[in-house]
C-alpha cells in the first residue's frame, strides 16, 4: 500500500467539513426530536414511554447521521476514478507503482475515511442517550421460536423450550405477539410463565410480554387468558436478552455495522465509478443494495448484506434502550468480499488512465 | 510518413515513436478526430528533443503517449526500447504534464511525499530530496500552503521539483515555462543543465519556441498532428546570410544612431546593418538587483 495515497483518499471522504456535518447531525436529531413532548401525555404507561422516548432519539440520532454519511461517500468515492481518467492519471500513469496497488491504496483510504465517518456519531450518541435508563443494559443472545405466526384461541397456550439453552440469572426472556381475528373482542390478556413466575398483560398492538429468567426453569409459557385471539409473531419470536457490559451503550457495536455499510457502498461506487459517471455510480450502487435489501429481508443472506438485518436489528436495540451484537464474523467476510469486489471492478476498467473517447 | 532521428547511432533510441497516431470519437455521430497521425521521432539517450507548434498540433497527446498516460489507436512508443506503461520504464522516467492535475487540497511537500511514495522511495529520502528541490525552484517559503492557492507560476515551479524528485533519465516536460517569471525561467534552465548534466534524455513542448531553443539540441515541429519539420535549432530557424553580433565597449551615438566606423567595418565585409539598438541584460538580472536592495 502507498500510504500518502491511502491517507489522501482517506481525507477526501473525511474532510473536516464532513465530519462536523456528521458530527452534528445526531445532535440536531437529538435536540428535535418529538417524542420527549409526547411522553409528557402518555399517562398510564408514563415511565415506559419515556425510556421508549431516550431509544427512539438514539436511533433518530444515528439515522439522521447516516442519512449524510450515505450520499457523501458515495459521491467521493464515485468520483475518484473520474479523477485518475481527467488529470491524476498523468502523474499515476506514470509512477511505477503498480495500478492494483494503486487502486488498493485509494480503495483503501475511500473505506478508511468512510469507517470514520460512519463511527462519529457513536460517541456523540452514545453520550446524548444512554442506552437503557431503567437498569441493566441488555444484549441479545438467543433467539428461537418457529418461522411462522402462531395463533393462539383464548385458553390456548404457546410453549417454548430452552432444553439446550444455559440460562442464567440477570436473563431476560421475551415473547412478541399482537392481537389478531378469531376471537370475541379485538384484544385479548396473555400471562407469560417461567418457573412458577408470571406476569400478565393486555395485548392491544404488536408488543412483547417479558419475563426475568427464574434459574432452573427450561421453558417459557404463553398462554391467552382473555377473550380476544392473539399471535406469536414469527420468525424467531422467542429472544433471550442477557445483561451486557457493551462500551458507550452498544452504540460502538451500532457504528461496526454502519462501518461494514458505509465502506461497503464506499467501495461499490469506486469499482462503478471506474466504469461510468461519478453520479450513475453513485445511484447505482444505492439502487443495488436497496435491491439486494429488498431480494434477502427474511432470508438466511439478509444477515450478509451490509446495511440490511444487522443494521436494522443494531438499530431497532437501540430504540428499545438496549444494546445490539457486534456484527458476526460472516457479515464481516461478506463485507470484506464486497470491497474486494469493488476494487476489482475498478482495476478491470483501468486499461488507459485517460478517457478522452479512444477511437 | 516522416522518419526524424536524433543520431542514435546503432544504440536503441531513449525515446523512440512508430507511425505513432491518436484520434478521438467527437460529436454525436462519433466521428473520428485524428489529433496525431504516423509520428516517427526517435531520441538519442542525453538529446533534449524540443517540441513546437500551435496550439492544437498534437503536443500534448504525443508527450502522454510518450509517457505511457494515453494508449495510442496506432503505431507505438518505445522508451529504452519497452513500451511506456513498462514498471522498468516508469521507474526512469518522470512526466510534468501541462496544467496541474496534482491534488490541489495538500501542501507542495505532501504531494512530493506522494509522488516520492509512487516512485517507491523511502519516507527519508523523499522528504530530504523534497526539501532540498522545494529549496531550489524557490518554494521552500510556501510552506504548507495548499497547492490551489499557488500561482501559475509556482504551480510551474513545484512541477519542476516533482519530476527531478527521482533523478529520472527520461523527463517530458508540457508547456515547462508557461506562467513562469523571469527568476522561474533561471530556475528552469539550472534544472535542465542539471538534468543534461546526468545524461537525461529530455523532451521539451512548448507552442512558443523561443523558450525552449536554447536548451534543445532538436526541434520538431508540430503541425495538425504530424511532424512538418524536424532538426537542430540552427537548421530549423538558422538564416545563413545574416549574423547577430552582440558587442561590448561600443554604444549608440548621441543621435541613436550606430558608431559610424562600425557601419564601416560592416559596409566593408559586403553586409548591410539590419537592425540595430541598445543591448538589453536579461529581466532575471533585474529581478537580482531588486531582491539584493531590498535585502540591504
Amino acid at each position: 500500500m502507498i500510504r500518502p495515497l491511502v491517507q489522501l483518499h482517506a481525507r477526501r471522504i473525511a474532510t473536516v467539513a464532513a465530519i462536523l456535518a456528521v458530527a452534528a447531525a445526531p445532535l440536531v436529531a437529538s435536540w428535535s426530536h418529538p417524542a420527549r413532548t409526547r411522553a409528557t401525555e402518555t399517562t398510564p404507561v408514563f415511565a415506559e414511554q419515556l425510556v421508549a422516548s431516550g431509544g427512539s432519539v438514539a436511533r433518530a440520532a444515528w439515522i439522521a447521521a447516516l442519512v449524510i454519511v450515505v450520499p457523501l461517500v458515495l459521491w467521493v468515492s464515485g468520483r475518484t476514478p473520474a479523477n485518475w481518467y481527467r488529470e491524476e492519471g498523468d502523474w499515476l500513469a506514470t509512477s511505477p507503482a503498480p495500478r492494483t496497488t494503486v487502486v488498493a491504496s485509494c480503495l483503501l483510504g475511500l473505506v478508511l475515511g468512510a469507517a470514520v465517518l460512519a463511527a462519529i456519531p457513536a460517541p456523540i450518541v452514545g453520550t446524548l442517550s444512554p442506552a437503557t435508563g431503567d437498569g441493566e443494559l441488555l444484549e441479545p443472545s438467543h433467539v428461537a421460536g418457529s418461522a411462522r405466526s402462531q395463533l393462539i384461541r383464548p385458553g390456548d397456550a404457546f410453549r417454548q423450550s430452552f432444553a439446550s439453552v444455559d440460562l442464567v440469572e440477570g436473563d431476560v426472556v421475551r415473547v412478541r405477539v399482537t392481537p389478531t381475528l378469531g376471537g370475541q373482542t379485538p384484544t385479548s390478556r396473555a400471562r407469560i410463565t417461567m418457573g412458577g413466575e408470571s406476569i400478565e398483560a393486555v395485548v392491544a398492538r404488536r408488543t412483547w410480554l417479558e419475563i426475568d429468567v427464574v434459574p432452573g426453569a427450561d421453558d417459557v409459557l404463553v398462554k391467552n387468558v382473555g377473550t380476544g385471539a392473539i399471535a406469536v409473531v414469527g420468525p424467531n419470536p422467542v429472544e433471550v436478552w442477557r445483561p451486557s457490559r457493551a462500551f458507550l451503550g452498544g452504540h460502538l457495536r451500532v457504528a461496526a455495522h454502519a462501518v461494514l455499510f458505509a465502506a461497503a457502498l464506499a467501495a461499490l461506487a469506486l469499482g462503478l465509478g471506474a466504469w461510468m459517471s461519478p453520479g450513475l455510480a453513485g445511484a447505482l450502487a444505492l439502487s443495488l443494495w436497496l435491491f439486494a435489501r429488498g431480494a434477502v429481508s427474511g432470508g438466511p443472506l439478509e444477515a450478509l448484506v451490509p446495511g440490511c438485518a444487522g443494521l436494522d436489528r443494531s438499530l431497532s436495540a437501540i430504540a428499545e434502550g438496549r444494546s445490539p451484537l457486534a456484527p458476526p464474523i460472516f457479515a464481516l467476510a461478506a463485507a470484506a468480499t464486497l470491497i474486494s469486489a469493488g476494487g476489482v471492478l475498478a482495476r478491470l476498467a483501468l486499461g488507459s488512465w485517460r478517457r478522452d473517447g479512444l477511437s | 510518413m516522416q522518419s526524424n532521428r536524433t543520431g542514435t547511432g546503432d544504440g536503441v533510441a531513449a525515446i523512440e515513436a512508430r507511425g505513432l497516431g491518436r484520434a478521438f470519437r467527437v460529436g454525436l455521430g462519433r466521428r473520428r478526430q485524428h489529433v496525431l497521425e504516423s509520428v516517427d521521432i526517435a531520441i538519442a539517450p542525453g538529446d533534449t528533443l524540443g517540441l513546437v507548434g500551435a496550439n492544437g498540433s498534437g503536443k500534448t497527446t504525443l508527450l502522454r503517449l510518450l509517457a505511457g498516460v494515453d494508449r495510442p489507436t496506432s503505431g507505438s512508443a518505445l522508451v529504452h526500447g519497452v513500451p511506456p506503461t513498462d514498471r522498468s520504464v516508469r521507474q526512469r522516467l518522470a512526466f510534468l504534464p501541462d496544467g496541474s492535475p496534482f491534488p490541489d487540497e495538500l501542501s507542495a511537500p505532501a504531494v512530493l511525499d506522494l509522488v516520492g511514495a509512487l516512485a517507491g522511495l523511502r519516507r527519508a529520502e523523499r522528504r530530504a530530496r523534497a526539501a532540498g528541490l522545494l529549496d531550489e525552484v524557490g518554494l521552500a517559503a510556501a510552506g504548507r500552503a495548499p497547492l490551489r492557492t499557488f500561482s501559475r507560476g509556482m504551480l510551474r515551479r513545484f512541477g519542476l521539483a516533482q519530476v527531478s524528485l527521482a533523478d529520472p533519465d527520461v523527463v517530458l516536460l508540457d508547456e515547462p515555462t508557461a506562467g513562469l517569471d523571469a527568476p522561474g525561467f533561471d530556475v528552469l534552465a539550472r534544472m535542465l543543465g542539471r538534468m543534461r548534466e546526468r545524461g537525461a534524455t529530455i523532451v521539451l513542448a512548448s507552442h512558443v519556441a523561443s523558450d525552449l531553443i536554447e536548451h534543445c539540441d532538436v526541434l520538431a515541429l508540430l503541425d495538425r498532428g504530424r511532424v512538418a519539420r524536424h532538426g537542430t535549432p540552427d537548421e530549423l530557424l538558422g538564416a545563413p546570410d545574416q549574423l547577430e553580433l552582440r558587442v561590448q565597449g561600443v554604444a549608440l551615438d548621441g543621435a541613436g544612431g550606430v558608431p559610424g566606423d562600425v557601419l564601416d567595418a560592416i559596409s566593408r565585409s559586403g553586409g548591410t546593418l539590419v537592425q540595430a539598438g541598445p543591448a538589453r541584460r536579461p529581466l532575471v538580472d533585474l529581478y537580482r538587483d531588486v531582491g539584493s536592495a531590498a535585502r540591504k
